[in-house]
């Protein structure tokens, strides 16, 4: 895979080749990277058997130093959505975990799985040309986690929070992000969803 | 000290996929149509009795360089491909309104 490739570069030709990885196997997020044009996990992504392979960082994000680049803005736009539990009646047998049919755990199948590893953010051209005030497929998909989560009582508010013309509806199912997604998952669909329920609320 | 950070590379690096690509045409496309429409508004509604009857004038747009068959020609490709991707646009946007139980996933596969 690039990442071996890229340890390789580093431990025989360049020891300075700066780039993030962690669990070389898909599941953290660290090396998201773009790849030959595309974004993807250097873990991941097999090395192309043409001779050369162009390898930048996340499209339009600050770089810090080679593959690095600055995911502060991400990580707070994550935040901003409130990404936990949130209730106003308690527990319905206090001290045990709040029951939840299968049925409805299914439905947070395809985001529950997102890793945060910003390859779909940083490949849609919406969230380019507005990083600070559009929140990024990755956000709108933790919040569509939560407001499709039956245990939150707090959907309502969820989705008034984001229901403004720049943190949801810079979303023109542009679609790239879900091209993009190297666990396979659709924000774009999930984003969808989110739009649907606005209007309808 | 005003430095601006160094940005990564975007538009020139990243490999035009398939449905970025509907989507700029589909942009494109659109502002194509309206500039041809109001141009068109001018040209035939506006200024009509003046153009058309100048003979030279008539004479270029109809015959000579065959502007008006250019522009019709792609004209009909822009509205067509504005339309179609419109109508897609519209079955994949609003297929949650219809099919609840079983949703349409969207096509993004390359």
């Amino acid at each position: 895979m690039v990442l071996d490739a890229l340890i390789k570069i580093k431990n025989e030709i360049d020891p300075s080749l700066t780039f993030r990885r962690s669990c070389r196997e898909g599941i953290c997020g660290s090396c998201a990277m773009n790849i030959d044009g595309c974004n993807g996990l250097a873990c991941l992504t097999k090395i192309s058997s043409d001779s050369e392979s162009t390898i930048t960082p996340l499209p339009h994000m600050f770089v810090i130093k080679d593959l690095v680049v600055d995911m502060t803005n991400f990580y707070n736009q994550y935040k901003s959505i409130e990404p936990w539990l949130k209730r106003k009646t308690p527990a319905p047998t206090p001290g045990k975990e709040i029951p939840q049919s299968k049925s409805d755990r299914a439905k947070l199948d395809g985001m529950y799985e997102c890793i945060l590893c910003a390859c779909c953010s940083t490949s849609c051209p919406s969230y380019w040309w507005n990083p600070e005030s559009y929140l990024g497929p990755a956000a709108l998909l933790h919040a569509n986690r939560w407001i499709m989560d039956s245990r939150d009582e707090y959907t309502q508010e969820r989705l008034d929070a984001i229901n403004d013309e720049f943190k949801l509806y810079r979303c023109h199912t542009i679609l790239n992000c879900s091209r993009a997604c190297p666990k396979g998952l659709n924000p774009g669909k999930h984003i969808q969803n989110i739009k649907r329920l606005e209007l309808s609320s | 000290m005003n430095i601006l950070r160094p940005l990564s590379p975007h538009l020139p690096i990243y490999k035009p996929q398939l449905t970025s690509t509907f989507s700029i045409s589909h942009r494109i496309s659109g502002a194509f149509l309206a500039t041809i429409v109001f141009f068109f508004y001018l040209l035939c509604l506006k200024i009509g009795l003046i153009c058309f009857t100048y003979e030279n004038f008539y004479q270029s747009f109809f015959y000579s360089s065959k502007l008006i068959l250019i522009s019709v020609e792609i004209t009909a490709l822009a509205l067509s491909y504005h339309l179609y991707n419109g109508v897609r646009h519209l079955l994949t946007d609003f297929s949650g309104f219809f099919f609840r139980k079983k949703k349409i996933e969207m096509t993004v596969q390359n």
